[in-house]
């Protein structure tokens, strides 16, 4: 290594020592730790209830449970295969019959603010049911 | 319509990032102004047919870093999350986004590919109708504009136009509104903490109510401070002028968690 860059190094080496570095060291620590316990929370279960809009096919059994941590769309894939349909069928699905959730939507934060008396209401539908 | 020159709104919707795309072994780099009240989905059709013209705009996406490009979210809610830059550190250096253009290996658990600008339509008029479920118990106002008004409000996003933009967006999050929709970023790979609040209050209590471990004090930031719009807040501020002001066109307020600066 030349002479230089050993200066580089010994430069950064002492600044990885010093408190200022260390107190940010431990702010996002701090911070990790407090989003950990988030991503626990997150495992909670939540109920969703489906309701079929028009000419679509029925389910035997509409109230599930879901680990709140997943995404929407693991509710459409699990949606299509309840009802037989192929994974790249069309299946549309809102929620209190006003939005389609984006696909990435996390079910917790859907249900913390959209859920009715206990449940997350989920229409669906083969065909779209409005733009 | 009383617009006021260089009236807040205004200012927030010139609001743009300098960005440069390129592609591994690709010597084109792509340069451009993108409003902070835009979309990556608007961009995606024109770097195809920079960067990869014969493939199919399904297999394309782009990255920041490690992270995969949403290009259903704001492009502005995008920066503030995946840059790590601290608004209150000013630089003199300019700043210019690097992002990378990817063909294939869709990383698809982790975004959605895109098709068409059909399905970017459907999911931006989606989010709005949330957004107006969440102010006012249904999608009411979304559902009762006009197609004029509606094709109108597409156009000003598409044409980043804001004289067609601002009378809609004040009809659909202003006029009507008491509760106000928001979504806490807590950082690049941590949870989205989504929310609501009337209006009257500050944005410290509000923090102070719904992340309690991140915000115990109304009026001090020890771990987190608050980003909207590239702007740090004052947890004094109220939720009415954020309301007003700082909404983005979808209707949310996306405000991203940074740690505090020392």
């Amino acid at each position: 290594m030349s002479s230089s860059s050993k200066d580089v190094e010994d430069q950064l080496n002492k600044r990885l020592e010093s408190p200022h570095t260390r107190e940010i060291g431990n702010l996002q620590e701090k911070i990790n730790e407090i989003i950990s316990d988030y991503n626990e929370k997150g495992n909670r279960k939540v109920n969703l209830r489906f309701k079929a809009i028009g000419r679509t096919p029925l389910l035997r059994k509409n109230v599930f449970a879901i680990n709140a941590s997943h995404r929407f769309d693991k509710v459409i894939r699990f949606l299509k295969k309840e009802l037989g349909l192929q994974p790249d069928s069309s299946l549309l699905l809102y929620v209190n019959y006003c939005f389609a959730p984006a696909p990435d939507e996390v079910i917790g934060n859907l249900y913390d603010n959209f859920s009715i008396d206990g449940y997350l209401l989920i229409y669906y539908c083969v065909n779209v049911a409005f733009g | 319509m009383n617009l006021r020159q260089n009236s807040i709104p205004e200012l927030i919707w010139k609001g743009n990032l300098s960005v440069e795309v390129h592609q591994k072994e690709n010597p084109l780099s792509y340069l451009a102004n993108l409003p902070r009240q835009s979309y990556f989905a608007q961009i995606l059709e024109d770097l195809k047919q920079l960067f990869a013209p014969t493939v199919s705009l399904e297999e394309c996406w782009l990255s920041s870093g490690k992270a995969s490009i949403k290009w259903h979210w704001p492009v502005g809610v995008l920066y503030d999350l995946l840059s790590h830059e601290d608004p209150d550190t000013t630089t003199s250096a300019p700043v210019l986004w690097h992002l990378e253009f990817h063909v294939g290996s869709f990383p698809s658990s982790l975004i959605v590919p895109m098709d068409s600008m059909d399905t970017f339509r459907s999911c931006f008029f989606n989010a709005l109708k949330e957004s107006d479920y969440v102010r006012n118990g249904s999608s009411s106002l979304v559902i009762a504009l006009s197609k004029q008004e509606t094709d109108s409000y597409w156009n000003s996003l598409l044409n980043h136009d804001f004289y067609d933009y601002r009378p809609i967006a004040t009809k659909l999050f202003v006029s009507k509104s008491r509760i106000i929709p928001l979504k806490f970023y807590l950082g690049e790979d941590a949870p989205i903490v989504q929310t609501s609040a009337s209006l009257g209050y500050t944005l410290g209590q509000v923090l102070q109510k719904h992340i309690p471990e991140f915000f115990p004090s109304d009026v001090t930031c020890s771990l987190l401070k608050p980003v909207l719009q590239g702007i740090v807040l004052p947890l004094t501020i109220s939720t009415d002028l954020m309301n007003r002001d700082f909404c983005y066109p979808d209707g949310f307020l996306h405000i991203v968690l940074i740690p505090v600066s020392n």
